[in-house]
Formats: structure tokens, sequence, C-alpha cells
């Protein structure tokens, strides 16, 4: 049983939608919230690929960016190892960064291009300390590990193609060791046929390294090859999370039917998407935020947030059809 | 029955750093209420051959070949006699819908111009209150939610989704003979192109539309496309039935592009790779332009270019299929 390295009790993270300033305060107007991530708890374990999905707007990137202190959250905690993050400061909050990483969707933006590729990859660890010959050792090891030929180390990013880029971006992100990595969109930027290469390579590092991978992505078919637990995101909410393979095999949330049904695939001739649009976030749909779209919504679901049950083993649901009342 | 037909169409672009062979030699045709989808990775030359048959190539751009499109060389036409095809013609969804409408006009305006262009070159009299309701009903079929309220707005008050929507709106309304769509749907998120792919193969149906499908998914290409074109480095490498590809693909890149659809998980090994990456156009290599990345790849193939030719159903150009 892989231990707990990251747990989240009641995060969450809102958002003003407009200004509120001086003149609102002294009219007293109320402030307009929107609800990113809503009352969220979650658990990462070591070792293994904690896959997030969800549409764009469903919060799993500023989920990850909470998890990674590049976002204070609203309410809520989280527990690194089981000590609560959200109250560090100062020197120790520092301390606590070294310790994650992140990769970016846009490895056409997420890099500097005015410094050359071998000082990009030494970022994380001269902020360390490293100096000298031990560092440029560092670099060339991660560099052959990750499939860049030394003679990229006096590059600019301008010079190499997307696929090199992000193994630049992945090599900066292992090269310190980190507990924890959030990969956001890792190959999204990226065509087919370099997805793959770079899908191989993050998880042959995985497992060399054991590192632990949050894995944000709108991709199944990436958030199946990669990740072992999977958590589906609808408006601010975990609607369902599980085993990966379980969770895509047999979904249970109607929402997660609906996403499945609406990926194309070869010899697939029918998609079934849900009906509708995505509510508004500012006045999410009371209830379960899905049913003004939900084949299956009953009376209770538009009045009472559904709760998180566990309908299999290890498979956690938040939809009314699963409560036994 | 033909609707368009496309021979040895080639384009360049003349840039700082040399002349890109964007698209070299291209030929195909297209029968009325057919769907083609034209697959390829970027700089595959894809987005070029949408342009270049919609005659909205970039000043930088020379092109060769012909465009016969409802019996006429668009190749040949004055730009005030191909302002005629664009819309009732041809019309053209771009990736990023949100430069296709104006903004300082309402959503309503913008489409009302559409049925008016439409009704006008058909000669039937205008009649704007008509017009609104075809515009109402219109936007119903594309599951626009509360299409009354939408047509009042300007295009910064949509989401993409939306803008999308309005665009596919628009093309049915002046009732093209060809619809292109130029990856519609990659900005939105897979719920919406699932509806957005319905709906296109819906209206296909009803209205015998042609539809040219550009995308870089085979998954998405193969809802929607009754053939399918695969193209690298500006050729076409390999055409034929949709169905008959994706279960038997000829060409190498083919089967490399459906075997690199990720479908295992990491516990069941290394997903399949296509080493290398897509070559520069503006140095081609020499011979097969996929020699270097193709894993039966032989003296022949480095030296000679292999033609486009006909095996069985299909095209492929490669030497195994000699």
């Amino acid at each position: 049983m892989p231990e707990v390295l990251i747990k989240t009790k009641e995060l969450s993270k809102w958002f003003l939608a407009k200004k509120y300033g001086l003149l609102e305060r002294i009219f007293r107007e109320k402030p307009v919230f929107v609800r990113a991530v809503d009352n969220v708890n979650i658990t990462v374990e070591r070792t293994l690929t904690t896959a997030l999905v969800g549409e764009s707007g469903s919060g799993k990137t500023t989920l990850g960016r909470l998890l990674t202190t590049l976002e204070a959250p609203t309410s809520g905690k989280i527990f690194f190892n089981g000590v609560d993050v959200t109250s560090l400061k100062g020197r120790e909050l520092k301390r606590f960064r070294t310790r994650v990483q992140m990769v970016f969707q846009d490895p056409y933006s997420s890099l500097d291009p005015r410094m050359r590729v071998r000082d990009i990859i030494a970022e994380p660890l001269l902020a360390r300390g490293v100096k000298g010959r031990d560092l440029s050792e560092r670099v060339f090891k991660i560099m052959e590990e990750v499939g860049l030929e030394q003679s990229l180390a006096e590059r600019r990013p301008s010079d190499l193609s997307g696929g090199q880029r992000q193994r630049v971006a992945v090599a900066r992100a292992v090269i310190s060791n980190p507990e924890f990595i959030v990969l956001d969109e890792p190959t999204s930027a990226l065509d087919v046929s370099t997805q793959s290469q770079v899908l191989n390579l993050l998880a042959e590092l995985q497992n060399r390294h054991k590192l632990t991978y949050l894995l944000i992505t709108h991709n199944i078919s990436v958030a199946r090859y990669l990740s072992d637990k999977i958590m589906v995101m609808y408006m601010g909410k975990v609607v369902e999370s599980g085993e990966t393979l379980s969770v895509l095999k047999e979904p249970q949330h109607p929402y997660t039917q609906a996403l499945i049904e609406s990926i194309p695939d070869i010899g697939k001739r029918d998609l079934k998407p849900p009906t509708g649009e995505v509510g508004s976030l500012i006045n999410p749909p009371s209830g379960c935020r899905f049913h003004p779209r939900c084949p299956f919504a009953m009376d209770i679901c538009r009045r009472e947030e559904p709760p998180m049950v566990e309908v299999k083993k290890g498979i956690y649901v938040a939809c009314w059809l699963y409560v036994k009342r | 029955m033909t609707l368009l037909e496309v021979n040895s169409l080639s384009v360049t672009y003349r840039t700082p750093f040399g002349t890109v062979k964007a698209l070299d030699d291209v030929s195909f045709t297209l029968n009325r209420g057919e769907s083609i989808a034209v697959v390829g990775e970027s700089g595959s030359g894809k987005s070029t051959l949408a342009l270049a048959i919609s005659r909205l190539l970039p000043p930088n751009a020379r092109f060769r070949g012909s465009i016969i499109f409802d019996g006429v060389d668009l190749a040949k036409l004055s730009p005030g006699e191909l302002r005629a095809v664009r819309g009732t013609g041809i019309f053209m969804v771009f990736q990023e819908p949100a430069n296709s409408l104006n903004p300082v006009y309402k959503i309503k305006d913008q489409l009302m111009e559409a049925v008016k262009i439409r009704y006008l070159r058909s000669n039937e009299p205008f009649d704007e209150g008509g017009a609104l309701k075809e515009i109402i009903s219109t936007l119903r079929d594309v599951r626009m939610p509360d299409p009354e309220v939408i047509i009042e707005r300007y295009p910064h008050q949509l989401s993409g989704g939306q803008i999308q929507r309005i665009m596919i709106a628009m093309g049915l309304l002046m009732r093209p003979k060809l619809y292109i769509a130029d990856e519609p749907t990659s900005a939105l998120d897979v719920t919406v192109q699932a509806q957005i792919l319905k709906l296109l193969k819906d209206l296909k149906n009803e209205y015998n539309l042609s539809i040219i499908f550009i995308t870089h998914d085979l998954a998405v290409a193969s809802i929607i496309g009754d053939r399918v074109m695969v193209m690298y480095a500006g050729q076409i490498v390999e055409e034929g039935l949709m169905s008959d590809v994706v279960n038997k693909p000829y060409h190498p890149y083919t089967q490399g592009l459906l075997s690199s659809l990720p479908r295992i998980s990491k516990h069941e090994g290394k997903l399949p790779i296509i080493s290398g990456a897509v070559p520069s156009l503006i140095n081609p290599p020499s011979g097969c332009r996929f020699h270097p990345r193709c894993p039966y790849a032989t003296d022949t193939c480095i030296k000679v270019m292999p033609q486009l030719k006909s095996v069985e159903n299909r095209r492929v150009r490669c030497h195994l299929y000699a």
C-alpha cells in the first residue's frame, strides 16, 4: 500500500469575479466570487500518478497550483507529509517549494528564451547552492537521461523543437529530486508523434526515481497511459475518483459516463455527448452542479449537494444515485 | 457527382530563410454530400490546402495547379468573381473562431448579413422577419441555448464554443455547397467537440453538404470522414475510404500515426513511437520524404521519390507497394 503524500481538507479557492475596491465597500456591495475549487478533499499517494481530468473551468489547474503553493487557498488545508503547508511562511515556505516542481503545457513560453539550455536545467540546483563541477556533471547526467544530446547544452530554446523543449522542462523539474511533480497538460502542445515520446520518458523517469506525479489533463488517453489513480472534476468539485482503469472502464458518475462517451476513437461511429452547456461558476446550479445536464436528475439533486460515497472498493462517487436512503 | 476536383496543386511560400514548399502536387476529388478528413501533423500542409482551395493564401504564397469547383476553375477567377463563390459556394471555418466575427456588430446583424447575401445571390426577395425566424431556428439546430438572448450580444460576450457554433450556424444560413473546417474543434472541450461533430454529421445528411475536415487527430477524423487523406511534408501519402485506412493502413506513416494514439497503460509497456521529427520544408529529405523516420526505409527510398499509386481501392505513396 503506497503511503499518502498529500491530503487536502475542505480545500477551496474563490477568485473575485469583479473589482472589489473602496467604492464597492462604501456602497456595501456584495463581492462576487468565482468558485474555481470548492470544498475538495483529495489524497495523492507516493510513487504513483494521480490524474486530474475535466474540462476547461473545472478547476483542475487551480487545484494543481494550490498544491504547489503557487496559489493560496481561500479556506481549507493541505497536508504534505502530515505537515500543514497552508500556514508556512518565509524561509519555511521557500524550503517547502524546493521539494515540489511543475512542468507546464506550453514549452514555447515556459522556458526563458534568453537562457542557455544548461542554465535552464541547472536553475533549481543553483537555488540550492550547488556549484562548479558537481553542478555541470548533474546537468549532463540528467540531459542524457531525458534524451537530450550534450551538444544542445549551449543552445537556446528557440533552436529546439517542441519535443526537445518539453524534454528540457522535464529535466529542469526532475534534477532536484523533488518529492512531488505537477504535470500541467505536459503533451497538449505537441504533435501526436512527439506526444508518445514524452509520455514514455515521463513513465520511465517515474519508474527509475520513484517520482510522485499529479497529472492535469483533459486528454483521457494520456491519463489512461500515465496514471494509476484518477479524479474527475466538474465545476470545481471532484465527482468521481478511483483506480484509473476501473473508472475509465466502468464510469459510475453520469458526468464521467458522458465525458467518456464524448471521446472520439477509431471504430466508434457515434458520440453521445451530454446536452447543454457548463453552468456559471459565479452562480453554480443548486444541489448537484451537474443536475441541469444529467439524464437521471431527481428531485433531491436540485435541492441538496450529493455526498462522496464509496460505491465499489476504492471508487468514490458524488452522486445521489449511489446514496442508499 | 463531383463537386471539387483539385489537380496537381503546389504551393510555395517565400520567406527570408528560403522557399518553403508547403504543398507538392496534391490531387483529389470530392463528391457532393461526401466528407473527406485531411489528417497530418503541424507542417504537413493541411491548412495551406484549405487556404489554397478557398483562395485565401497570404501574399508571399505562389501556387500552381487547378481547383475546379462546380465546373469553374477557381485558380483563374478575379477577386470580384471569387467573392461571389465565397459564402454560398465555399464556406470556411477556422480553428480560432474569435477572429472570424466582427467585434463591433451584434451577432444578430452578422447572421442577418449572411442570410441577406444568400437571398441576394438567389434573386429572392428579402424579408427581415422571415430571416430572423430562420436565424433563431438555425441557432437551435446548432444546440445554442437561449438563441433570442445570444443574438443580441457582441462576440466578446460569448465563449469559444458558442462562437464556433455561431460560425457553424452562419455556414448553414449561407447554404454553401462545400464546407471547409480547419481544426474547428481543437480549441474546444471534448463534450462540446462531440456535440459539434454530431451536428456536422447530421447536417451533412440533411443538406447534402460536402465537407473538408482538417485535423491532426485521426480519432476525430474517423468520426466525421467518409474518406481520409493523410498528408506528410506537403504531400498526400495515403488516401482512401476511412474504414479501409483505419482498419488496415498501408503507408508506414499512417501506421505510425494510428499506433501512436495512446490506448494502453504504462504498466503494459511503452507507447509505440515514430522516431525523429517532422522535416524542414525548405530542404525536404531526398527521395521519399518520410524515409529518415521510416522503419522499412531502403536505398531506393533515399534516392527515388515514390509516386502516389493506386493500390486496390486507395492511393499510397510508398515503394513497398510498387
